[in-house]
């Protein structure tokens, strides 16, 4: 053996806190590339975009807003046209898209961090190491909570620069930073309901397919409940729970909502976890 | 402190009504190599697994080194060195990569073994998981399974895949490993392979144990395959003798399974003229199907 490999290999088996980390690194590692091109992408859409309909909102040419002002996804949001032509109003009708994707990519994230398990038969790799299906699982919702939190401040950064760069200084810095951050949230949520989907059908092929299509199923119910004034059910629609106009108006993320969104993160992985915690590991060839 | 590296009580797994093992019990000695054999689908993967807790027991008991299987998983595995029949890694390591990371889970230092399994084993380590042959990864599998230094080994089908030269040198470092005091449970449908190094053996068929014998009793069974082309015509009723099976004959071919006294059986055969004649080892599924009704 080579003396490169021998140093590299006392660098990655030194006794310590090595043990502890070994599956979130690794959980990392794997995740390095869609974070990474998920950040930048946010990064460069808000960026870029903000300032242009910063621009275009905030001009004298009211075609432009009554335009938007017949647009029924307005009130399906919950954003006013006078909201929607300050800067702060443009940047909460585009994050509101921005959540539908950050929607797919927690459900997917949460999904692929089962299914890739079962789906490549390496559940028998990890589970037959001396680490408890708890420390497997927590390591791996570390990595998720991790991710959501490095693309939530990429499109922070965005957010802000595109800010800078379209409204100047006349925005509401905190507004803009809890709305960034709205996304996080979001991400987690849905994370966690792919975690769940992942756990109770652990071999599905097509996670993508599958976080889109609940993403979409729930935006879809969110607008049409909004819509229709059908409050009940805007519960069933985590992008609800972070209603721009709300954040604007009160300065903060409505504390019902914040409640309703961690108890729901902390029901779902709990029942996750007990799923996974008594789950037979059945090979697939 | 418990004598027995492994104990199994009755263990039993259910798949709904279907059932993958009942009542299977058994207990293996510290030091022991024991085997473990049976055709396929006899649940030898199943209890295997359930000793790993990958899957939960319907009822009954495992543990290993007085631990038991489910509850104390993981301090258990530590101490276990798994290959599994199946072998799945991350396809975008490299087999250093791979082996590393094993390392880094375990927690301890191992490139000097890392380095001295491939060695043996003619493991190229700069190599992709993707890239590498069935017989390769299994080779990837045996250091993964044993650069932690087990106390227990479990081999579920370790020789399949591997050229006759590799399964030698894979057995004797099972042996040298043996020689320092590790047990071995090792899972085969081939009985050769289980006859070269265990010390005692437990038969499968159908989820359950049906016998444990000493290696030592099965050879003295002496499981043959005799296929003989004879010249003249077979005496009738010549192979009507205890422990004869499967008997078949076809025009001047005949061919039966047998086990008992060879010398009786030589003297049999020296009674014909012969064209040729095989004798070989049976398959397991052969002994099985004729033995173990």
């Amino acid at each position: 053996m080579s003396p490169h490999w021998k140093r590299y290999f006392s660098t990655i088996t030194n006794k310590g806190c090595a043990l502890k980390v070994t599956i979130f690194k690794y959980e990392m590692k794997q995740l390095k590339g869609p974070v990474l091109i998920w950040s930048i992408s946010l990064f460069l859409v808000i960026l870029s975009i903000l300032p242009v309909y910063i621009g275009m909102m905030s001009s004298t040419d009211t075609i432009v807003l009554e335009g938007f002002g017949s647009n029924p996804m307005l009130e399906a949001m919950g954003v006013t046209l006078d909201v929607i032509a300050t800067p702060m109003g443009t940047y909460a009708f585009l994050t509101f898209y921005v959540f539908l994707a950050c929607a797919i990519n927690g459900m997917n994230l949460g999904l692929k961090m089962i299914t890739k398990e079962y789906l490549q038969n390496t559940a028998d790799f990890i589970l037959t190491k001396p680490y408890s299906r708890g420390k497997v699982f927590i390591s791996k919702i570390l990595a998720i909570i991790i991710s959501a939190l490095i693309i939530g401040l990429a499109y922070f950064l965005g957010s802000w620069m595109g800010m800078l760069i379209g409204a100047g200084g006349d925005y509401n810095f905190p507004a803009m930073t809890l709305i960034a951050f709205s996304i996080v949230f979001i991400q987690l949520i849905y994370a966690a309901l792919g975690l769940l989907v992942g756990m109770i059908f652990p071999h599905i092929r097509v996670p993508l397919l599958v976080a889109t299509a609940v993403a979409f199923t729930s935006y879809v119910i969110g607008s049409f409940s909004n819509k229709m004034g059908y409050t009940a059910l805007t519960y069933l629609s985590p992008y609800h729970y972070f209603t721009s106009a709300e954040i604007i108006k009160t300065g903060g993320y409505e504390p019902r909502f914040i409640v309703l969104s961690l108890v729901l993160i902390g029901f779902i992985l709990g029942i996750s976890y007990l799923i996974f915690r008594k789950k037979d590991i059945i090979i697939v060839s | 402190m418990s004598e027995k590296a492994i104990d199994v009580q009755a263990l039993a797994k259910y798949y709904g009504k279907q059932c993958g093992i009942e009542n299977v019990s058994f207990s293996i000695d510290k030091g022991e190599i024991f085997g473990f054999i049976g055709p396929n689908g006899a649940g030898k993967t199943t209890t295997i697994r359930t000793l790993l807790a990958l899957i939960h027991p319907t009822s009954g008991s495992a543990s290993i080194f007085g631990k038991d299987c489910i509850r104390e998983a993981e301090s258990i595995a530590g101490d276990v060195g798994y290959l599994p029949t199946e072998l799945y890694y991350y396809e975008n390591m490299t087999a250093l990569e791979l082996l590393q990371y094993t390392a880094d889970l375990y927690q301890v230092k191992a490139a000097d073994r890392i380095s001295a399994l491939a060695d043996k084993l003619n493991l190229d380590l700069k190599r992709r998981i993707s890239n590498l042959s069935y017989g390769n990864k299994k080779k990837v599998g045996i250091v993964a399974s044993l650069l932690h230094q087990p106390k227990l080994l479990i081999l579920d089908e370790p020789t399949s895949g591997l050229d006759p030269l590799v399964q030698q040198t894979f057995i004797d470092i099972l042996k040298e490993e043996n020689k320092k005091g590790v047990t071995v449970l090792f899972s085969s449908h081939v009985l050769s392979d289980v006859q070269k190094v265990c010390n005692r053996v437990a038969i499968l068929k159908e989820g359950c144990v049906i016998d444990i014998q000493n290696i030592s009793e099965l050879r003295e069974k002496g499981f043959k395959k005799v296929e003989l082309n004879l010249i003249e015509k077979l005496v009738p009723g010549l192979f009507e003798i205890e422990g004869v099976a499967d008997f078949k004959q076809s025009n001047n071919q005949v061919s039966f399974i047998y086990h008992g006294d060879l010398n009786l059986i030589v003297e049999k055969i020296a009674l014909l003229k012969l064209n040729d004649i095989f004798i070989n080892e049976p398959t397991l599924e052969e002994i099985f199907f004729h033995y173990y009704e």
